[in-house]
């Protein structure tokens, strides 16, 4: 019998077209992201902008994935199609994948685009710019992973949003502070690779286990 | 085996059997310890009496770890086998884990300021018992939010495990972190060792403290399962 | 007619918290039949078919598939994107747009209708490209709940006849609805939820 279903790919360009169509709420996360990164330079005093310019940066983008997080479940909960996933003959891991490779190219591979704008903003030296956006490079899947995972456990509740920040905050602080100690160590003049090297080594982890598991979480929400 | 001994029909009269040995163990270790400890006990060479704290924080802190370690364990249970005691274990702990944190933090607080002149630094000890009592927070919030028990015990197992996985990435990060900007720590590494006379009352306390866990979580199960007929 | 199962439920029973919605169901779906489920409001139909489906876990009885026969679901939510005309939607169920259209026509969809964004279609036409989702996911087990909502007496036609062809192709669908199904005696069989 013939049978039909998503590929991988398939479903990444479904994904992909459909967050073009979303455009204009895509956008929103952005433009928070350049809003709370405009206050910082504009409030600090003159000479604590580049001591603060990372942590600043970090925690914005942090806090903008988070939101942009939100909307990852929970419009395809409410529509009913999060079902057509599950019964899918394809493994929900993998759908899982896509949707979320999907959403790092549609709301964070957009920040990284804005980065060097904001370099300007914070008078951000372009070697201490270009290991902040690495440090976030590579903070980001682990990110994604961590909040994936809540917004599946929180996908149908209705302070969703609010719990998906709860929960994935406080598991992040080690993403955060690796990746400020990339930065603080190579504004410092050492070297930054065992840092570096922590965050690839969990960016691998999340991203070879994460859909696993956020699937896993994800037949728990919808249960 | 873990199935004959979890189901609820054999747990019930096993927790019935053994509440009352965690309650007097909780009771009289408690009280004994607390006279000993903060009575008896000599005073401190170098801390004075302040160091006497130490007789609430330390077995607070060692049960805010402990919690968590049992609510993983029954966080597994319950996802691999849908051990219905598994869960109620993880329904009723993170409330009790929460409130032993929220004790070693404030009394550690207490203890800090004499000692460092402080009641707050982000030390990486102090750091990740802030970041597992926002954990355990977060857990809490999940348990309030999703109606379903059974459902609830399992998204909360899910955030227990991953939790669980994280506690250690946070300890080392922040450790790396604060050491390099604060140059030296603030604890001393090894760090004096402790008269036995000081020792014993500790040890006494941190028996009672995890009693008293034990004989509250299963007074809470035996509830649960009388309130649902198995 | 007696053909492999292609599904068993035995003594399948399911509550919230406390209150048990319904238990000791049990019954054997073989290829070529239809088994509709009636039963006033609240009595677990819609729960029946997410347990069967597997998107909701039970906690009481079997749920057993033979030989891993793919199913389509088709729940109270269409599962479609409303920013998505009905051919993106099903381009996700079937690569090539010729099928898709074909899949829409025998529903009923009007043509004009095919490339529109699908939250400007009504909530019967939305109904039937889910339905169409249905016929292209090619699955042997259709899990139908309330499949004629929204729908004119047209399509209500068409998707019996759909549901006629698919039991004598060798399919077999369970399908929830307080409608009468009009179905040859032979393959339409009743599960009454009390």
């Amino acid at each position: 019998m013939k049978v039909n279903g998503f590929s991988f790919r398939r479903y990444f360009f479904f994904c992909l077209r459909l967050l073009f169509r979303q455009r204009r709420e895509v956008a929103l996360p952005l433009f928070f992201f350049l809003l709370v990164s405009s206050l910082f330079p504009l409030s600090f005093a003159n000479h604590a902008v580049p001591l603060l310019a990372p942590a600043a940066l970090w925690i914005t983008a942090l806090l903008s994935i988070l939101l942009s997080l939100n909307n990852l479940f929970r419009e395809d909960v409410e529509d009913g199609f999060m079902e057509q996933l599950m019964v899918a003959p394809q493994p929900l891991g993998g759908l899982v994948a896509a949707k979320m490779l999907a959403h790092w190219v549609a709301y964070i591979l957009p920040m990284f685009v804005c980065l060097p704008l904001l370099g300007l903003w914070y008078n951000m030296p372009s070697d201490t710019l270009f290991v902040l956006s690495l440090s976030l490079l590579l903070g980001t899947p682990t990110l994604l992973v961590l909040g994936a995972l809540a917004a599946a456990l929180a996908a149908g509740l209705k302070q969703g949003g609010t719990l998906l920040i709860l929960i994935t905050l406080p598991l992040a602080t080690p993403i955060l502070l690796f990746g400020l100690t990339m930065v603080d160590m190579s504004q410092n003049g050492l070297s930054y690779a065992a840092a570096r090297d922590f965050l690839a080594a969990m960016a691998v982890v999340s991203i070879g286990i994460g859909p696993l598991v956020t699937a896993a979480s994800l037949r728990i929400g919808m249960d | 085996m873990i199935r004959k001994f979890s189901s609820p029909k054999t747990f019930y009269p096993l927790a019935g059997k053994l509440m009352p040995w965690f309650f007097w163990t909780f009771a009289v270790l408690g009280l004994v310890g607390l006279y000993w400890g903060l009575v008896l006990a000599p005073v401190d060479a170098v801390q004075g009496q302040s160091y006497r704290i130490m007789y609430v924080h330390v077995p607070a802190a060692w049960m805010s770890m402990m919690i968590y370690t049992s609510m993983t364990a029954a966080a597994i249970t319950a996802l691999v086998w849908r051990t219905k005691v598994a869960e109620y274990w993880l329904l009723c702990s993170p409330g009790l884990g929460a409130s032993f944190t929220f004790i070693t933090l404030v009394t550690g607080s207490l203890w800090g300021k004499p000692m460092w002149g402080t009641y707050w630094v982000w030390d990486a000890r102090l750091t990740s018992e802030l970041v597992l009592l926002f954990i355990y927070f977060a857990i809490l919030a999940m348990k309030s939010a999703v109606p379903d028990r059974r459902k609830a015990a399992r998204v909360m197992a899910m955030i227990t495990v991953v939790g669980f996985v994280n506690i250690p990435i946070i300890k080392f990060s922040v450790d790396w972190w604060t050491t390099l900007h604060q140059g030296d720590s603030i604890f001393r590494k090894g760090g004096p060792s402790i008269a036995p006379a000081m020792l014993v009352p500790l040890f006494m306390m941190a028996l009672s403290f995890t009693s008293y866990y034990f004989w509250l979580v299963l007074k809470h199960i035996r509830t649960m399962i009388e309130r649902k007929p198995v | 007619m007696t053909s492999q199962p292609l599904l068993t439920v035995e003594d399948l029973g399911h509550s919230y918290g406390a209150a048990e919605i319904f238990s000791a169901v049990s019954f054997v779906l073989a290829a070529g039949e239809i088994l509709q489920v009636t039963g006033r409001n609240g009595s677990g139909k819609t729960t029946l078919l997410r347990l069967i489906a597997g998107t909701k876990s039970h906690d009481s009885g079997t749920v057993i598939w033979h030989d891993d026969a793919n199913i389509a679901v088709l729940g109270h939510k269409n599962g479609i994107k409303g920013e998505l005309s009905p051919l993106e939607n099903l381009s996700l169920y079937a690569p090539d747009a010729k099928t898709c259209v074909e899949a829409l026509s025998r529903l009923g969809l009007e043509r004009a209708h095919h490339k529109k964004p699908c939250y400007m279609l009504s909530a019967g036409q939305q109904r039937k490209t889910a339905l169409a989702r249905v016929l292209l996911t090619g699955a042997a087990v259709w899990l139908l709940d309330e499949p004629f909502t929204a729908l004119d007496d047209k399509a209500h036609e068409t998707v019996t006849a759909l549901l006629t062809e698919h039991a004598r192709t060798g399919g077999a669908a369970v399908v929830a609805t307080h409608d009468r199904l009009d179905l040859d005696k032979k393959i339409l069989r009743e599960l009454v939820m009390s």
